[in-house]
């Protein structure tokens, strides 16, 4: 008779174990912190991603290969953006379209998190501001165009969203720290082509102002800008500015 | 018509009869359209706080040369000190930053110019002090890069940890840490004391989301 039972108690306490604990992990899945996040351009929600893993849902606002200047919300993307948890904007006006959608949808809860939030920023090129009178000052919204600055904005994504979810704050400073060495590699590498050349005499003129937070962390200096604003042609006489400053003297 | 007929015509401006009516109503027009451009003006006007700059800040978007970088570098140091302190329960030395090959404590993550930066790490019972300055500006400078001739300071507060020193930014979000970038114009060593008094400047974001409120006295 013992020999019989054995197995079968050990069986049924086996059972048990495995119900209990099948349903302890249900409810620790239940427990557990799961975000959704949008971000207002693609750099953010690769960095977003790059921090959570899947860990949280991240979504873009707006669809691949679309002009965040120029974009028009969709009705769906209000109703994506009131199922949000947190929405990662750029803070300085590269995301335009995203302000009347915050200001018009219902969703108290969102925590909105400005990338350019302790950041330090360009003024936009070619303007003179008198910062003894504290001019209003414009920025470059180029921010994400950057190696250091990314880090920054990561880092600062990643604390806001670990007070959000506490249990996982870990993790997410951890998975920062990893991605930080891989950009960091990135920019070492860079700098490291660059002591290869003579930049002395080096002068350079980018279409579109969009690349002056990069090239300060590679130590160049923008000469000058084709574009005066974005998808703006220039005038004649700001194109001869521009040939000036490219071909006279440093 | 002869000459003597043209001679008799008189010329008569005779003003409408609504004239008045007219002035009147485009007045109160121009006058809308003032008040909506003062209104519009008001609603969308900065509300940066310009006044809360203090005499020892500077802003960071004054920086010359290669101190914007530098000053970048540091502030991207920060949550990676401040991840070690929590996780350690101490600041990191520089050694300790340099193996984790952390900017601007390694200089080959910066452009020519800033890499003779040499750092020491000074710290007191609730701060550090990261001070750095350029010593090797004459050998740089044969070598045809245009050095930083600047020293700077990356302190951060633990604001939960008891005393601090002076001043410091009271955050609205009661974060733990806060950091301060300092600058001082000259190589000059690290002293000890309000740096204030000894020419440093503290710098600032341009923007004004960034910065809360300036407290000068002492906290606990």
């Amino acid at each position: 008779m013992k020999k019989i039972l054995r197995p079968q108690v050990v069986l049924v306490i086996c059972l048990v174990c495995c119900l209990v604990l099948s349903s302890m992990q249900a409810y620790a899945q239940e427990k557990k912190c799961r975000l959704n996040i949008g971000a207002s351009l693609h750099p953010y929600y690769s960095w977003a991603k790059n921090i959570v893993g899947d860990e949280a849902n991240v979504t873009s606002i707006i669809p691949p290969g679309a002009d965040p200047h120029a974009y028009q919300p969709m009705p769906s993307d209000m109703e994506n953006l009131e199922n949000l948890d947190v929405v990662i904007v750029n803070g300085v006006g590269h995301d335009e379209f995203i302000k009347p959608m915050l200001k018009a949808i219902e969703n108290d809860k969102l925590v909105v998190i400005n990338t350019s939030k302790g950041l330090p920023l360009i003024p936009v090129f070619n303007k003179h501001f008198n910062f003894e009178k504290d001019d209003k000052v414009a920025y470059n919204s180029h921010t994400y165009i950057a190696i250091t600055g990314a880090i920054q904005q990561m880092q600062m994504i990643a604390r806001q969203l670990g007070k959000l979810c506490p249990d996982q704050a870990g993790d997410f400073i951890k998975n920062v720290r990893a991605y930080s060495v891989k950009l960091r590699n990135m920019l070492q590498s860079a700098l490291m082509r660059l002591d290869m050349l003579d930049l002395n005499n080096l002068r350079i003129a980018t279409v579109h102002d969009g690349y002056s937070y990069l090239f300060q962390e590679l130590g160049i200096e923008v000469s000058a800008v084709v574009q005066p604003r974005h998808g703006v042609k220039p005038s004649a006489r700001q194109l001869e500015d521009t040939i000036k400053r490219i071909s006279g003297p440093r | 018509m002869n000459n003597a007929d043209i001679q008799e015509c008189k010329e008569v401006i005779v003003a409408p009869l609504a004239a008045g009516r007219e002035v009147l109503g485009l007045a109160v027009v121009i006058c809308c359209i003032f008040l909506l451009a003062g209104l519009r003006y008001a609603q969308v006007a900065p509300t940066e706080d310009v006044a809360a700059k203090k005499s020892y800040q500077i802003q960071d978007i004054r920086l010359k040369n290669q101190a914007p970088v530098l000053y970048r570098s540091l502030l991207g140091a920060v949550d990676s000190i401040t991840w070690t302190y929590e996780a350690a329960g101490n600041w990191p030395e520089i050694s300790e930053l340099q193996t984790e090959s952390l900017p601007p404590f390694v200089g080959d993550f910066l452009p020519a110019g800033l890499r003779g930066f040499s750092w020491e790490m000074h710290q007191g019972e609730t701060w550090v002090d990261y001070y750095g300055s350029n010593k090797e500006i004459v050998q740089e400078e044969k070598q045809g890069t245009d050095p930083l001739e600047n020293s700077f300071i990356l302190r951060i507060i633990d604001l939960r940890a008891g005393q601090y020193p002076y001043p410091y930014i009271q955050d609205a979000q009661e974060d733990r840490f806060t950091a301060q970038i300092w600058i001082n114009p000259q190589i000059v060593d690290y002293s000890v004391g309000p740096l204030v008094e000894r020419g440093w400047k503290w710098v600032v974001s341009g923007s004004s989301a960034v910065n809360g409120k300036v407290t000068e006295s002492s906290g606990s």
